[in-house]
């Protein structure tokens, strides 16, 4: 078991050092950071003390240390465009995002549940149908002209709900029903909950508890249900910290103020600090999250643990 | 969102459209006809583009700005689904996104297919380290937010079509090379495999004779669901600011347009979305398609 876990712990480190070699080396591609952060007509001797100032003088493997060094200490720069620490803008923000996908989440798993459930139940007929066209159209619609057509008849037309921007919680509703419904999570847990639901209806154990005449909904709910949940719990696991970068789609049509608006922003502004600690934030919590399923899986499955 | 499609390609989802009764089987592939019909048109509109649009993408006609589609009151037959806010007409304008569109899903599927494809190949077959390198480089990649390091490219390089197309591709081969991987571990240990081997044939002919063509059918089927996925999140992309750079028509980038005009000029995000949704929409009913015809375990399962 320790075994398992130090291993997947070292796999995700080595990730880890994956990513931060790539948004290092594309930092570097940037330009020189003095460019930016100089007066153009500043003179030879200021460039130099300034690049010593920073470690640019030295050897590129050396700045490559301070960098995770600082990464280390949770320092991840300064935004070129606001002069703040990208770490305070985006803990100011990420409270905003987590919250959304948090609801989308709940959204999805509140729809694709009954779905699933129902369409493995009844396969082949009406109910089955309807839910793999909710999952295809989930899978094809993307969330961004989902978003503006919700907008346009709920908030525009209608009048019904607010456009975005954080205000109560009706302003939660078309933010996460669009990152829920075509953020891919409802499509992904209707079809794979179909599927499981398909093999454990099939097996021995429902066969039997059947036979020992329980009415079907008990066995459906009480007896499949749990055991079809297994792959799912796993998808959603790993498709949180997905959708955490899907939600900068969202977050621009919404106006929504999370760390998904704060990466597009510095789209506009070429705010590379920005952008850099968005993408190093978001990777170590899909890789979190991934570890965090995959541990708990190995105390309930000893298959996985040993396999 | 369209961070997605990882886990909704051809493995996990065995008992898609197999599993229906026979009738219901038999009426969904009469309506096969239709998702074809769609790619098509959109194919041959995009290919065509230059004949087939009625205004060049760029006209600018500041007279005839904001026009709304034909049947409201205002709207023009000449411009049947309306101008944008300098003249430019919508319907030529989704004519050549259809180019973009579909020429940067076939681009970055080719890119991303043939890397994974040799890469799981060769992981596959000789096994040990290079092996476990090559995976362990596949379970970084599925777990990177692919718009996000989109964006950080956008920003180093600038947003361009091949920007874009080498983003895509680079994070698309762990898809495919885990893929292939599998099926190589399937087959490897056949007898014809070992058979060929005894005869002498160096591991590259085994590959490309004996495996590779065992390989064609899963691999057509990701490939398929794969430019759907890819059109989608150039789209994204190109809606972020981030994907095909201006004036090129592309349909995320229109749809952008048209959110800042959403309470006056609803048709400007409509119509180009509609245009994506009908071609993923296709794209991704033929791919399951495929898999039922092409995929003999999932056909098995009926």
């Amino acid at each position: 078991m320790q075994r398992y876990i130090a291993g997947r712990l070292i796999q995700c480190l080595v990730t880890l050092l994956v990513i931060s070699l790539l948004v290092f080396a594309l930092a570097r591609l940037t330009g020189n950071p003095l460019d930016v952060m100089m007066p153009v007509d500043a003179s030879a001797e200021l460039q130099e003390e300034m690049s010593r100032e920073l470690g640019l003088d030295q050897p590129v493997y050396v700045q490559y240390g301070r960098f995770v060094q600082q990464l280390l200490h949770a320092d991840l720069g300064t935004s070129i465009r606001t002069r703040k620490p990208v770490a305070e803008l985006i803990g100011q923000r990420l409270p905003n995002t987590l919250k959304l996908v948090s609801f989308s989440v709940a959204m999805a798993l509140l729809l694709a549940f009954p779905l699933g459930v129902i369409a493995a139940t009844r396969k082949g007929g009406l109910w089955d149908v309807g839910a793999r066209t909710v999952a295809l159209f989930g899978q094809s619609v993307p969330t961004f002209w989902a978003g503006i057509v919700l907008i346009s008849i709920f908030a525009v037309n209608l009048d019904l709900l607010p456009a975005g921007r954080k205000e109560g919680i009706e302003s939660y509703v078309l933010p996460a029903v669009t990152l829920g419904l075509f953020g891919f999570m409802l499509a992904g847990v209707v079809r794979l909950l179909r599927g499981s639901m398909l093999d454990v209806l099939d097996s021995e154990y429902v066969k039997f508890a059947r036979i020992k005449g329980l009415a079907e909904t008990a066995v459906t709910w009480k007896h499949a249900f749990r055991n079809a949940l297994i792959p799912v719990v796993t998808f959603v696991g790993f498709y949180f910290g997905i959708l955490m970068a899907g939600s900068v789609v969202v977050e621009t049509v919404f106006a929504w103020p999370g760390i998904g608006r704060l990466a597009f922003e510095a789209v506009q502004w070429r705010d590379y600090p920005v952008i850099q600690g968005v993408v190093l934030l978001v990777s170590t919590i899909i890789l979190a999250a991934n570890l965090v399923v995959d541990i708990l899986y190995a105390y309930i499955d000893p298959r996985i643990r040993y396999g | 969102m369209a961070d997605a499609g990882i886990t909704l390609t051809a493995d996990t989802d065995v008992a898609a459209a197999s599993d229906l009764p026979g009738s219901l089987r038999a009426r969904a592939r009469r309506l096969l006809i239709v998702p074809l019909l769609i790619l098509v048109t959109f194919g041959g509109l995009g290919l065509l583009a230059d004949v087939a649009a009625p205004y060049p993408p760029n006209q600018i006609a500041l007279r005839a700005r904001m026009l709304p589609p034909f049947w409201q009151e205002g709207g023009r037959l000449a411009h049947p689904l309306g101008t944008d806010r300098l003249g430019r007409d919508i319907t030529s304008r989704i004519i050549h996104g259809a180019r973009v569109s579909i020429a940067a899903g076939l681009a970055a599927v080719a890119v991303g297919g043939v890397i994974g494809t040799l890469l799981g190949l060769i992981s596959g077959y000789f096994g040990r380290w290079i092996d476990t390198l090559i995976m362990r480089a596949t379970d970084a990649m599925l777990s990177l937010p692919i718009i996000l390091i989109a964006l950080l490219f956008a920003v180093v390089f600038g947003p361009s079509f091949r920007n874009l197309i080498l983003v895509l591709g680079l994070v698309m081969w762990a898809r495919f090379a885990r893929l292939v991987r599998g099926e190589v571990l399937t087959w490897k240990e056949r007898e014809f495999v070992a058979l060929a081997r005894v005869a002498g044939c160096s591991p590259f002919r085994i590959l490309q004779r004996h495996i590779f063509p065992n390989i064609v059918n899963p691999l057509v089927v990701l490939a398929t669901l794969q430019v759907g996925w890819v059109i989608i999140v150039e789209a994204s992309l190109s809606f972020l600011g981030a994907g095909i750079p201006p004036p090129t028509p592309s349909w995320g980038a229109m749809i952008a347009d048209g959110r800042s005009h959403i309470t006056t000029a609803w048709w400007l995000s409509f119509f180009p979305g509609v245009a994506l949704v009908l071609v993923v929409l296709s794209i991704n009913l033929l791919g399951d398609w495929l898999r039922d015809f092409l995929d003999p375990r999932t056909r098995n399962l009926t």
